[in-house]
Formats: structure tokens, C-alpha cells, sequence
């Protein structure tokens, strides 16, 4: 039986609906429009979302929907062009197609426009009755999520219709230790892909916020029909490592809008930032202001002790001394830095309150405040959602027994952000000093913004961009605070200071210069300069290493001198960059008018273009540097470039097949060659827009808890290679291929062992199959060996077929 | 240490044969005659008996003999594999499913109720080095019954290369190396591991094998 897989309608389709004629292209930029004429079209939002959404049922019999399709607006815009932009979810009998979107433009003129790359056709399904009872799936997802500690909330249950291409399976997260992407088990399910391409599912959104188990959002798939989880993940949109304090640690003398009590004391409350409460402090106390709020505390994760209070009833409006308080532990006692009675009043507060605990706010508040004012002046955006809804951000978060909380995130349920204590001023061992620096207050608020537009999924490269999203407008805010912090647009950094192009350079632990470096993500040695097969394997914190060089090259360019930090192989050339305010504005119409959730580096390259081509028209020098930009990180060509040679590796597991269906994130597996131990096999890997297709293999190796790759023999040129006598760890093996035609071009992979001696005679064949065949289903087998995979279903089958048929082809 | 001392003993002694027979089986193959005609395909002569063995099946060619495996009448097994070695003057042959193997049609290789395309069998047919085929089909899912053996289980393809430069009448051994069926009775689910432990072993099994012959 032939299965049905549910694909984007097209790729960034701009379609007008049937009998309007073609669109003209963009030939020249669209004006910005006087501010009489754009609140005129403000005014007109609901008429021109009704006619959004008319147009999009006009054109449903073109895309192959049938009446049961229909179309949920849930963000609406009017940029400067007076274009009107409207975001939908795509439903299915009234449910959301989880993941199905549709951008629809309405033009200040009103001819209406639709992007549908992220529209799902073809959607049925086998029963419009779920089986399971919300209750059911909710018990379900709690079964799974086994908390340690109670719920910070009643989950929320929302039934959907899923894409069953987007089953999870394996999920990967970078460990820290031993600085790669492993496996992340927590978050990895094998569930067994339902047979329809679409099945009415439960989406359960979990909170978990407790001493044990620490602040944990995570989300769930549930079947409706057999309880299957069928994706599970982790929704707080965190950064890769951080830490840190201090008001004017790190800017000095800043301004700060506050707020003022009856009894002439002061809170940290921006008035003037929100005009709607945060429904997460609504929820807990109705009669919260709006306005934009700094508490402290949250969560000590080893004792019993959370909660979250208000800067205020400060005596002055004065507020930290431009130093970070000293460790607020006592090394004797270990009393932690925060406790709350059960009634959630203070019990013990440390410094946190006093002028050096105050310190870490100021630099919180102030950076939260800039990010919001770069928005509302420079994108005229009101606020995270565009709707005024308030942040809500918590300073000094702790996590016990003298260990800081060495991250910050944006947490989507609390439509906030945490900020860690970090470790400052003297922990040993890589441990940030400060959280707070402005690039990264200005990164975790972006997050909200991509949820609350393009909402790119994150993993894979629209992890990456998302990721990468947070960087580029982060360290665009960090512009705008250096330029004072006023006016509609973003300076330059001063030309040739790389320092600016550092993320959290200022932060970073002692002895590390900085997080991520924009201008050349691989001086952290993780990331990637550039897109290449196999950029999905990383992590989106270390994938979003190209995007971020792309738009360092479109701020500033890219150096002809090869010896440059700033050079790219890819365009050795170089290239003049557009600076930071004309960057900045493309990137975020391509961020909130062009680009759906799973879009990829190409499929950003292509959004971007247009947004450029509308900003300062087509073939115009901004829109050019934007296509040389991407052709500087590999992802496209520069004109009159050649077509580049390109190294791929196969894909082994194509959507639908057991492996890929099975996995967590979709494709993530889709190259992964499997292969027997102990064997002599040949590694598959292709080569194209070249005669000479020949190749060098890197040593294969697996990345040890020591940090120290553990090599694993050699591949030979022809791809042949004698597999090791062991799986190391259980951990794949990565793998990379360089073309000798341009040694600039490369993929990577990962190749998983297989112990395939099921039936433990010390020969590896098709009786081995036999051995786990008999083991399949058990819930325990006296043969532990016959289950290669490591349970006994059919994992074991798949690994063990795949990893045999691939050592001993048909021939 | 020892294992490769042995290893060493026995191709000095498998060299010191080929060499009195007169040169390696690929140069020269077993029983050509310099007179003999070049051969255009195979012959296949079926094994006697009624027990486990290799038959021609019908829809083969001279220069594709499809082979069935065919098991004794009323014996019910669930699944069987074996090794065979064949001289590198001929080839194995892949079937529509890309697999040195076809399934019979006999064994339930998915689990019971279920349909889906994409669910993993034990299927599994290919070439390990020196022209030696490994193939097997199994059943998976315990609840499904054994099945009656006396039919053609799986079937594999031997062809007929025009390169090796064989002779009518060249005779081509084909020799099984290792044969084994599961059982009927492996267990049940809700047996202790010590009880299934002794029920699930494969057992050894003779697979006959007839006489191919270059024509």
C-alpha cells in the first residue's frame, strides 16, 4: 500500500486567486507609505483579514482542499509599504493543522497575494472522532512525563490534525561535556508511524516548574485514536550555555522607566512597555498592571523553595551600584539565595535585593526595555506579539545547592524570560558571569518574536534560523543601544570591530571569549561557517552558525584576503556589505512576512531576496548582496558564479519508511548509513557538477565523554571501509567527505553500528535475523544480543535488515 | 594469537591443494575440457529426497535458474536461513525487492493485523565476500502460527555469467555451509526467560542441493 505523505502545497507560492491574472514581479521598491495613509489601512485590519481569508477559500480547489479546509487568523500586520500580512493557521474541520500555515499579503492597493509554502495538502482522515477523551491524552502525556514534582499548571489540550511525516523518534541535543550533538533520551520516543499521512491527534502542553524537575515545558502528540505519543519536545527556546549579573556591569549609567506606588516607592515596571497584562501574572494575581516587569527568584531546583516577586517597593528610584553581588551562598551553611514560604511570601533573600543583587535587574530591565523600544521604533512593532502583551522576566534564577542557573531562555509560558544567576564572579570551569549583557536580553525577547511570526520550528535549519534570528536582531539591538537607544534606525558598529560581533562577549566565562562569533561561527569549534549536506545533524545553536554569517557578511561584508577572518572560500571576492539598520529591515520582513515554520536555508535565501526586492526593488544593490550574502555561507550561487560542486551523502531512509517516520526530528535520520560491526562495507556518498568525482574521507570517529575523538579506523577513497569490532558508547559515528575537485565543498553524516551477531556464533549473516526475529515482541529476551537495537521490536529488525543488506549488497 | 596461527595452517594447506589441483576455480573450472564448447547458460539438476532442498522452479531460464527452498511435508517451522557457497564463475541474482531472496508467500512476516508497508520484516538476502549467499525469512510475531514447510519458502536466482568464460559442462558446486530453521514451539510471551531460553534455539537443519552445470 502506497503511502500518502503529506507535503507543502508548493514551494513559497505567491498565487493570486483564479481569474486575476498573474502577479507582475517586484521590479521596483514598494514606497513607505505617509502615517495618515498607513492608520487609514490600520483601521482596516478586520476587513482586510475577512478578505484575506475569502481569497484563500477562493483558492482552495487550486491548491487540491476541499470545503472541509479552512483558515484561522491568528496574526495580523501592516508593515510600512502599507502591505497588509496575514498569518493563518490552516484547519481541517475546525482543527489546526499542526503546523500548516498560510502568509497571505494584502496589498495597500488591495490586490491579495498568498505565500503557501507552509500549507499542507491532500489532508483526510480515517475517522473525524477521536477514540481517547482530552482527559485520556492528557494522562497519556503525564504517564510520559513522569514529573518528580507537581505540575506548575494544568496542561493545556488542544486537539489537532498531525502530520504523520512529523512523528517523532530520536531526538538530539548538544552535550556540553563532551561538546557534540548526542542522542537525547529523555526526549526520544519510538513510536511506530500511523499508517494515514494525517491522524487526528491531541497537542498537550505541560508545565513543570519545581525543585526536582526544575522549569520544563514540554509539549506532546498524542494520538486521538491509540494513544500513541507521537512527538514529544522540549518548547523552552533556550541558548546554549550562560551566565551573568549586574546593572550597569556591563553599560554603565542607564536610563530606566519604572513605576511609581501611592506610597512613593518604586518597582522595576516599564508602564510605557505593554499595554495588555502577561497572562501568566494575570493567572496568579488579576489585578497585576500591564508594563513590562522584572521579578526575581523562580526556582531553587533542589529544595522546595520557587516562586517569583516583584522588583518593588524600592525606597528610591535609584537602583544597583554597577556591581554584581558577591556569591549569595553561604559556603557553611549552603543556605541558597532565595526561600519562599508556602504562602509565597519571602522567607530569605540573600543579597538579591540589596544594590548589588539590584544590579543584575537594571541590566535585565534596561536590556528588555531597549529590545522593545528597537522594535516599537525601528520595526514599529508593539511588542513581543504586536499586541501590547506584557514580558514577563525573572532575574537571579537559581537552581540550588550553590549551582547558579547557568542559562537564560525565553520560557513561552510564562510569555517571558529567565535569566540565571550565572556563577559570576568566581566559579571555576567555563561557567558564564552574567546573563544579562544586552545581546542576549535582546536574543531571548527575539525568541518570542519568531514564535509569535514565522514560529520556525525548532530543530533542523529552522532551528537554526531561529536560533540564528535571535543572534542577528539581538546583536542589532545591541547597535541600537550603542547608538543611544533613540530614533528609527540602527547604527553601524564601529567598522572593523569583530568584538561587536561577538555574542556575549562580555558574559562569557573567564578565559572564553565569547559564546558564538557571528563573523566566523567555527572559532567556537562547533559551528558551521556554512551550509553544507548534513548542516541538519547539528544542533540549532551550532547550525545557526551560517545564518549568522550571512548576515554579518550583509552588515559588513566579506574580505577578499583569504587570510581574513572575514573571508569566504565561497565568494573569495568578498563583497560590500549594506549595513546594519538596511540588513536589519530585511530580515525581519523576511522573519515576519515571508518565512513559514519549517523553512529551510534555501527556503530563507528565497524569502529573503523577495523581501529585499520589496524594500529596494529587484536587481537593486541590497537585494544583490543579499544573494551574495548566502552564496558567501554556500547556500545558493553569487551571479556568474558556476554551479558549485556538490557532496551529498543518499538518502537511505526516504519520508514514510520505517526509520525516518520513526524519527525525532523528521529527516534526521534520512542519511544515516547503518552497517554491521566487524565488517568490510562501503560508505555511499555522491558527487555532482564536476568530472572529478573523486573523494577523501575523514578517520570516522565518535565523540567520547572526554572530549577526545575516538577514531575508528579509515575509509578508504573508494568509500570502503573495515567497520570497528564494537559500538562505541552506542553513539553513531560521524563521518565526512571532502570533493578533491573543490575541497571546499564536503557533507557530513553519522553511520550508526550495529552488533549484529545476533545469534552469537561470531558470524555475521542472514541468520542472525532469525535470532531476533524470535526475540521480537518480548518483553525480555534470554538472548540480550538479539536485540541490536536495544529492545526488542521492530528497531531491532530495521537496524539489524538495513545494517546486513547494506554489508552484503544483492549483486 | 592462536585462531590466526590455525588460520595461517589452513590456507597454507587450502594454497598447497589448489596448487597440485592444477590452479584456482576461477581460471580454470571444475571439469571443463579444452574441446568443450563456451557455454551460453546453466542446467540445473534437482536433489532427490523429500526433505529440505533446493528445486528448480519453473520460471527459470538458462541464464537465470530461480531455486525454491522447499521444506519436509508437515513440518511447521517459522522461518529458515541458510548460507551457500557458490564458485565466483557465476552470480547470485537480485529480485524485484532489490534482495538476493524472494519470500514464498508462506510466512507471515508482518505482525498479526497489520498492513503497513513501511513496518520492518525478516527478510534478508545478500553476498558476503567469496561469493557466499546469505539468506533467510523469518517470522517475527510469535502469535502468528508456524507454518507448513513442504512448499517453496523463499526462492533465490543464480545467473549465468557470460564473462567467466565457462564451458559446456564445466561443473559449478554449490555447497550449503550453514542451515537453520526456527522451530514451532520457541516459547510464549508469558514464559519465564530460564523456559525460554531453551526454547528458543534455532535448529540445525540439511538442505540438499542439486548439481548446476554450465550448457
Amino acid at each position: 500500500m502506497h503511502c500518502t505523505l503529506p507535503r507543502p502545497v508548493s514551494a513559497l507560492v505567491l498565487a493570486l486567486a483564479a481569474g486575476t491574472g498573474l502577479m507582475t514581479p517586484c521590479l521596483a521598491a514598494s514606497p513607505t507609505l505617509p502615517p495618515t495613509q498607513l492608520a487609514a489601512i490600520q483601521a482596516q485590519k478586520p476587513v482586510r483579514t475577512a478578505q484575506a481569508v475569502t481569497h484563500l477559500h477562493q483558492l482552495r480547489n487550486q491548491f487540491g482542499l476541499d470545503a472541509r479546509t479552512d483558515f484561522l487568523p491568528h496574526q495580523v500586520l501592516v508593515n510600512s509599504q502599507g502591505r497588509t500580512v496575514v498569518r493563518a493557521h490552516q484547519t481541517f474541520d475546525g482543527r489546526r493543522v499542526w503546523g500548516g500555515e498560510v502568509i497571505t499579503h494584502v496589498e495597500a492597493e488591495g490586490q491579495v497575494k498568498a505565500l503557501t509554502q507552509g500549507l499542507r495538502s491532500g489532508v483526510t482522515l480515517a475517522g473525524n472522532t477521536p477514540k481517547l477523551s482530552p482527559e485520556q491524552a492528557r494522562n497519556i502525556a503525564l504517564r510520559s512525563l513522569a514529573p518528580k514534582g507537581s505540575l506548575g499548571a494544568a496542561p493545556k489540550i488542544e486537539q489537532v490534525v498531525f502530520p504523520t511525516t512529523f512523528t517523532g523518534g530520536f531526538a538530539t541535543r548538544v552535550d556540553s561535556t563532551r561538546g557534540t550533538t548526542v542522542i537525547d533520551r529523555d526526549l526520544s520516543i519510538f513510536a511506530k508511524a500511523p499508517a494515514g499521512a494525517y491522524v487526528l491527534a491531541y497537542e498537550v502542553q505541560t508545565l513543570l516548574s519545581n525543585t526536582k524537575d526544575g522549569h520544563k515545558e514540554i509539549n506532546f502528540i498524542i494520538d486521538a485514536n491509540t494513544g500513541a505519543i507521537l512527538r514529544k519536545w522540549n518548547a523552552v527556546q533556550g541558548d546554549s550555555p550562560a551566565a551573568g549579573t549586574g546593572k550597569s556591569f556591563y553599560r554603565g549609567d542607564v536610563p530606566l522607566s519604572t513605576a511609581v506606588a501611592p506610597d512613593n516607592t518604586f518597582s522595576l515596571r516599564a508602564t510605557d512597555r505593554g499595554s495588555l497584562p502577561n497572562p501568566f501574572v494575570a493567572e496568579q494575581d488579576p489585578t497585576a498592571p500591564a508594563g513590562l516587569t522584572m521579578y526575581y527568584g523562580i526556582v531553587d531546583f533542589n529544595t522546595y523553595n520557587y516562586g517569583f516577586l516583584p522588583y518593588q517597593g524600592h525606597a528610591t528610584n535609584s537602583w544597583g551600584n554597577g556591581t554584581l553581588m558577591p556569591l549569595p551562598i553561604n559556603p557553611t551553611t549552603w543556605e541558597p539565595l532565595l526561600e519562599f514560604n508556602a504562602d509565597g511570601t519571602l522567607a530569605w533573600w540573600q543579597g538579591t535585593m540589596s544594590e548589588a543583587g539590584d544590579t543584575t535587574a537594571v541590566d535585565a530591565h534596561y536590556g528588555l526595555s531597549t529590545t522593545w523600544d528597537f522594535y516599537k521604533n525601528v520595526f514599529g512593532r508593539d511588542g513581543i506579539d504586536d499586541k501590547g502583551t506584557s514580558p514577563f522576566a525573572v532575574v537571579h534564577a537559581f537552581q540550588g545547592n550553590g549551582i547558579m542557573l547557568d542559562n537564560a531562555f525565553w520560557a513561552p509560558w510564562y510569555f517571558g524570560m529567565v535569566f540565571g544567576e550565572g556563577s559570576y564572579p568566581a566559579l571555576p570551569n567555563g561557567y558564564m558571569s552574567a546573563i544579562t549583557e544586552i545581546d542576549i536580553t535582546g536574543h531571548e525577547l527575539t525568541h518570542g518574536i519568531t514564535q509569535y511570526s514565522a514560529g520556525l520550528i525548532y530543530s533542523q535549519q529552522s532551528g537554526g534560523l531561529n536560533e540564528a534570528t535571535s543572534d542577528m536582531l539581538g546583536k542589532m539591538v545591541q547597535a541600537y543601544a550603542d547608538g543611544g537607544a533613540t530614533g528609527t534606525t540602527i547604527p553601524n558598529f564601529p567598522g572593523g570591530d569583530l568584538n561587536k560581533w561577538k555574542i556575549a562577549h562580555d558574559s562569557a566565562a573567564p578565559g572564553v571569549d565569547a559564546l558564538r562569533f557571528m563573523y566566523k561561527p567555527s572559532l567556537d569549534g562547533m559551528s558551521t561557517d556554512c551550509w553544507y549536506d548534513g548542516v541538519d545533524l547539528l544542533d540549532v545553536h551550532l547550525s545557526s552558525g551560517a545564518p549568522n554569517r550571512f548576515f554579518y557578511f550583509l552588515c559588513e561584508g566579506a574580505s577578499a584576503n583569504a587570510s581574513s577572518a572575514t573571508f569566504s572560500p565561497y565568494l573569495p571576492g568578498g563583497m560590500t556589505g549594506i549595513g546594519n539598520d538596511k540588513a536589519a529591515r530585511i530580515w525581519y520582513k523576511t522573519l515576519t512576512e515571508y518565512l513559514a515554520p519549517d523553512a529551510d536555508f534555501e527556503a530563507a535565501r528565497t524569502a529573503s531576496i523577495a523581501a529585499a526586492e520589496e524594500l529596494h526593488g529587484t536587481g537593486s544593490p541590497e537585494a544583490t548582496a543579499v544573494v551574495k550574502a548566502w552564496a558567501a555561507v554556500n547556500v545558493g550561487v553569487a551571479p556568474g558564479q558556476p554551479a558549485p560542486v556538490r557532496v551529498s551523502f543518499p538518502v537511505v531512509h526516504p519520508e514514510g519508511s520505517f526509520i525516518d517516520a520513526n524519527a525525532y526530528p523528521s529527516g534526521v535520520l534520512a542519511k544515516v548509513q547503518f552497517f554491521p560491526v566487524k565488517t568490510n562495507v562501503t560508505v555511499q556518498a555522491t558527487v555532482t557538477n564536476t568530472t572529478n568525482t573523486k573523494l577523501t574521507w575523514s578517520t570516522p570517529y565518535w565523540s567520547t565523554l572526554e572530549g577526545i575523538p575516538a577514531f575508528a579506523g579509515r575509509i578508504n577513497p573508494d568509500g570502503t571501509w573495515a567497520t570497528p569490532a564494537f559500538n562505541f558508547y552506542y553513539e553513531l559515528l560521524n563521518i565526512k567527505v571532502t570533493s578533491q575537485a573543490d575541497p571546499n565543498q564536503f557533507a557530513k553524516s553519522q553511520v550508526l553500528l550495529v552488533p549484529a551477531d545476533a545469534d552469537t556464533d561470531n558470524e555475521t549473516d542472514a541468520l542472525d535475523m532469525g535470532a531476533a526475529a524470535m526475540s521480537w515482541g518480548l518483553p525480555a529476551t534470554p538472548n540480550p544480543a538479539a536485540w541490536v537495537a536495544g529492545s526488542g521490536d521492530d528497531w531491532s529488525i530495521a537496524f539489524l535488515a538495513e545494517a546486513l543488506t547494506n554489508a552484503f549488497p544483492a549483486k | 594469537m592462536r585462531t590466526r596461527s590455525l588460520s595461517l595452517v589452513l590456507s597454507a594447506l587450502v594454497l598447497s591443494l589448489a596448487i597440485a589441483c592444477g590452479g584456482g576455480s576461477s581460471s580454470t573450472p571444475s571439469g571443463s575440457t579444452p574441446s568443450a564448447p563456451p557455454a551460453t547458460g546453466l542446467i540445473y539438476t534437482n536433489p532427490t529426497g523429500t526433505g529440505w532442498r533446493l528445486v528448480k522452479d519453473a520460471s527459470s531460464t538458462p541464464t537465470r535458474v530461480i531455486l525454491n527452498l522447499v521444506g519436509p511435508s508437515d513440518l511447521k517451522t517459522r522461518g529458515v536461513g541458510f548460507n551457500l557457497q557458490a564458485p565466483a564463475t557465476i552470480k547470485f541474482g537480485a529480485f524485484t525487492n532489490g534482495m538476493a531472496i524472494n519470500e514464498g508467500g508462506v510466512y507471515q512476516l508482518l505482525s498479526a493485523g497489520s498492513a503497513d508497508p513501511s513496518e520492518p520484516i525478516a527478510l534478508i538476502g545478500g553476498v558476503k565476500a567469496g561469493n557466499l549467499l546469505t539468506a533467510g525469512i523469518f517470522q517475527k510475531d510469535r502469535s502468528q502460527p508456524a507454518q507448513d514447510s513442504g512448499t517453496t519458502l523463499c526462492q533465490i536466482a543464480v545467473l549465468f555469467d557470460a564473462t567467466k568464460g565457462l564451458h559446456a559442462g564445466d561443473k559449478l558446486p554449490l555447497q550449503i555451509t550453514k542451515a537453520k530453521v526456527i522451530p514451532e514451539d520457541i516459547g510464549t510471551i508469558t514464559d519465564d526467560l530460564l523456559t525460554l531460553d531453551k526454547k528458543m534455539k534455532m535448529a540445525d537443519i540439511t538442505i540438499a542441493v542439486g548439481s548446476l552445470t554450465a550448457n
